[in-house]
């Protein structure tokens, strides 16, 4: 039962050949023998099992059952739940109780997915490990000496061990593929306006997305077909037309221009089995019918100090707001000052207060000219060169990490070595364009770690990323790969499907 | 597209951040509403002058002329109905405050005496 995509699962209840509620109760129990992961942060075992139960009720009634009736899911704890402890992964909010559901909880209930919980994550999504957390990091399911990605680690991790199908994770420079290559699943990022942020805690909110992590492309097609869509909460959510993208699936690679910038894969950082790994992917497209166009892309060396200054000027403004007064905790101090520098110094971790930092640093009034209005401007340079580049192919391919999962606290003293590991994401999310990362193979081991591809399409244009991405699919059976201990294929062989 | 702010982007400031010093650092910590303990202050100021000499390859790039990126041309946003909604209730608000007494937020005190 928890091998088995959304599709399929939303298809069994549809049909009457399996319920809701033992879907869920094949899911609750997968959890329950995962606990050293450290995947979950909340739960909510009762009221999953009470949805599912009026699913299958409404079954019996004749009502006609949305996209994702009975399917189990988890939202980084990042999306705003009513009533249920929404936390950023941080001591700040400890104790509370959103006052109401953000959209993506509505839309996701609407279509019949059945939430199981809130997913770990680094502190505010900010991090590229998961160890940025008050409690537990989340353990890689390949290996639990590796982290796992971040900051989506929590929902990617659930994932890839089987847990649920299919989970929600918000990417501010990465934080949907990378912890999606790391463990060994599907993780897209839409383009910026196609999905929106109301209810979704803002970290860099020019550069913050939610988007699907899940074990197919097909499935992340069908997700973010119920999540997009123009949003009263978001006016930079616009009424882009959707498009077909489940159908977008099937229109397999011929004929597609694959576009490769073949100097940035000269950087000796690359983990030459990633560098394999990413030409034998190439040769997999190639063998579709893809053509392999080479391009380039003049400004993308400054696309890490771009989004370092970007990003964190937008988290200095918008964590301003936790002052221990609204929501959240709040430490005593004889005036108001003292108990605000009390609570934000006790409520936010170590790299949170960094970034916040680094963001004052180049918004102050003799740096903002030379850091944060100079980045805005080098942030258009690197767009239009992806402009340039889609004149000359349909999409882009890279590596999605430079790295596989790399052992946990290994970065911990050198926080610009994490910065550097998205060197290959950041782009994407500072021309708001759609990406996806699939699974592209492994690591020879011990231990076998997964690696990830990653798509980079026009903007709007999550058909092409997907038709790329799908047919790569079915010329492989990396996705199809289960970490030790869970249910599913173990097989590492490539074949085909 | 909106015209670049009145600040025009310089490098002078770039150039010659290469390192921080500690009472930079206390001075962001207040900025920005932190408290820094002796041993994370000496931590950031060598951490925090790493990634800063690290942005400052944002120097090498003539930017002159080159207008702000902005994620949604401001035409093509969508406005919402001007109808009013239903607020979310004041005691469901109230219940996520630290500290609420009587229907109202209690603050600490905020005028020195």
């Amino acid at each position: 039962m928890t091998s088995h995509d959304a599709r399929v699962l939303a298809a069994a209840v549809k049909d009457g050949s399996t319920t809701a509620s033992a879907i869920i109760d094949a899911h609750l129990t997968a959890i329950d023998a995962l606990p050293h992961l450290h995947a979950w942060i909340t739960r909510v075992d009762g009221a999953a099992r009470e949805h599912a139960s009026g699913l299958d009720a409404a079954r019996r009634r004749g009502e006609v059952l949305g996209p994702l009736a009975g399917v189990p899911m988890g939202l980084k704890d990042m999306f705003v739940t009513r009533g249920i402890a929404t936390t950023a992964g941080s001591r700040m909010l400890t104790g509370w109780l959103p006052p109401y559901d953000g959209e993506h909880a509505t839309r996701l209930r609407e279509a019949g997915a059945v939430l199981l919980g809130k997913l770990s994550l680094d502190e505010f999504g900010m991090g590229s490990s998961n160890e940025n957390v008050p409690g537990e990091a989340v353990r890689n399911p390949w290996a639990a000496d590796r982290t796992a990605g971040g900051s989506s680690g929590g929902p990617a991790a659930a994932v890839a061990a089987r847990m649920i199908p299919f989970a929600l994770g918000t990417d501010t420079g990465g934080s949907i593929r990378q912890p999606a290559a790391m463990c060994g699943v599907v993780g897209m990022k839409p383009s910026y306006g196609r999905v929106t942020r109301s209810g979704m805690i803002a970290f860099a909110s020019s550069l913050d997305h939610a988007g699907p992590i899940t074990r197919s492309v097909r499935d992340a097609a069908l997700v973010l077909g119920v999540l997009a869509g123009p949003s009263d909460g978001d006016a930079t959510c616009v009424a882009e037309a959707p498009g077909d993208f489940v159908g977008a699936c099937e229109r397999g690679a011929a004929g597609l221009r694959i576009g490769v910038h073949k100097s940035a894969l000269d950087d000796d950082a690359i983990d030459p089995e990633v560098r394999r790994a990413f030409t034998e992917a190439l040769a997999v497209l190639d063998g579709a019918g893809a053509v392999l166009v080479d391009i380039e892309l003049p400004h993308a060396a400054l696309a890490v100090a771009t989004y370092y200054v970007i990003c964190t000027a937008e988290a200095s403004s918008n964590l301003a707001r936790f002052d221990g007064i609204r929501y959240g905790m709040r430490e005593p101090g004889s005036t108001m000052t003292a108990s605000l520098e009390a609570t934000r110094t006790a409520g936010f971790g170590a790299e949170v207060r960094r970034r916040i930092l680094l963001g004052t640093y180049v918004l102050r009034e003799n740096g903002r000219g030379a850091y944060y209005d100079r980045a805005t401007r080098v942030r258009r340079l690197i767009a239009d060169d992806y402009d340039r580049a889609f004149a000359h192919c349909d999409v882009i391919a890279t590596p999605t990490a430079p790295q596989p999962a790399f052992v946990r606290r290994d970065r911990d003293a050198d926080p610009l070595a994490m910065y550097l590991g998205d060197v290959f994401t950041v782009g994407a999310n500072l021309a708001g364009l759609p990406a996806i990362s699939i699974p592209c193979g492994f690591t020879a081991g011990p231990p076998r770690l997964p690696i990830g591809l990653q798509i980079v399409g026009p903007h709007w244009r999550e058909d092409v990323v997907l038709a790329a991405a799908a047919a790569h699919e079915d010329a492989t059976a990396w996705h199809r790969a289960a970490p030790p201990g869970t249910v599913g294929e173990t097989s590492f062989g490539r074949g085909s499907s | 597209m909106c015209d670049p702010p009145a600040a025009s982007p310089g490098s002078a400031n770039v150039a010659t951040a290469m390192a921080l010093h500690a009472d930079e650092v206390d001075a962001l910590a207040r900025l920005a509403g932190l408290t820094l303990r002796e041993d994370e202050r000496a931590t950031l100021v060598h951490q925090l002058g790493d990634i800063v000499q690290y942005l400052a390859a944002l120097a090498s790039v003539d930017v002159e002329g080159i207008a702000p990126w902005q994620p949604v041309a401001p035409s093509r946003a969508p406005l919402r109905a001007d109808i009013a909604g239903a607020p979310l209730p004041a005691e469901e608000i109230l219940r996520g405050a630290p500290v609420v007494a009587d229907g109202l937020v209690i603050v600490p005190r905020f005028v020195e005496s």
